[in-house]
């Protein structure tokens, strides 16, 4: 378990974590009485805690999936994804305009028509970490289209020789559920800080 | 197939990368308090140094 934080806040974290009674196990930590406590102190700089993110890394093999009969796919690349902006259909799988810290670097839309019904994305967070999202139109789930499309663009990550990982927050079952039958695993768990007047996670 | 232990060994250099700190901290069974640094390399999604962060 690691904190990075600012010196303001050490003497408090040293003397919160020195605690082994309480933290047996380092990852006590995130359970909620004690990230209230955090909460309460972060708050006397004006500060206050993000949601808890949920990573996944790929450690399963991935089953073969083919996408329904009535849905037809269409990959982006870092170029053409860019059609795609301004994105607000699907803001798991792009980020709404271009991003120059974490681009899009890659893209697979399932069409109903001529409508996107489902869309996973795939930001270069690093050179070589991708990160994965995906967003399915609420009339359209219930036909897999999520735990497929991530199926294939994880696929197509590691075949360029890239790792792909996926993000979610705790309450996020479906997601959670997408990853899990995408052959990912729940390999670390994370949270931040942000000024109050801010609004994120 | 990617290469499961590979990949999370390679997860904790970058993580560590993040968090000023040694791929092992984050599987030791204690805490690892760091001050933050953002050096080349890092994932971002702030310009500013984290007040607080945990993994």
């Amino acid at each position: 378990m690691v904190i990075t934080a600012n010196e303001v806040l050490h003497p408090f974290l040293k003397e919160f974590t020195g605690d082994t009674e309480r933290f047996k196990h380092p990852y006590w930590l995130f359970e909620l009485p004690h990230l209230l406590c955090i909460e309460r102190e972060l708050n006397k700089y004006d500060y206050t805690l993000s949601s808890t993110f949920h990573m996944f890394l790929p450690g399963k093999p991935r089953k073969a999936r083919v996408i329904p009969d009535a849905f037809t796919l269409k990959w982006f690349d870092k170029t053409s994804v860019k059609t795609l902006y301004p994105n607000t259909d699907f803001p798991n799988a792009l980020s709404e305009k271009e991003n120059p810290d974490r681009p899009d670097v890659l893209a697979l839309a399932a069409y109903d028509g001529d409508e996107i019904a489902a869309l996973a994305g795939a930001s270069a967070d690093t050179d070589a970490l991708w990160q994965v999202g995906i967003d399915v139109k609420e009339r359209y789930r219930g036909h897999g289209l999520g735990t497929t499309l991530v199926s294939l663009l994880c696929d197509r990550i590691e075949a360029l020789g890239k790792t792909p990982f996926y993000g979610t927050v705790l309450a996020n079952l479906h997601s959670q559920n997408i990853a899990l039958n995408t052959g990912f695993y729940p390999a670390w768990v994370e949270i931040s800080s942000f000024k109050k007047e801010e609004t994120k996670g | 197939m990617i290469d499961k232990a590979k990949c999370f060994t390679e997860t904790m250099r970058q993580l560590a990368l993040e968090y000023n700190a040694k791929p092992e901290d984050f599987t030791a069974n204690q805490v690892t308090a760091t001050t933050p640094a953002k050096p080349d390399g890092v994932r971002l999604y702030s310009h500013e140094l984290p007040f607080f962060q945990m993994a």
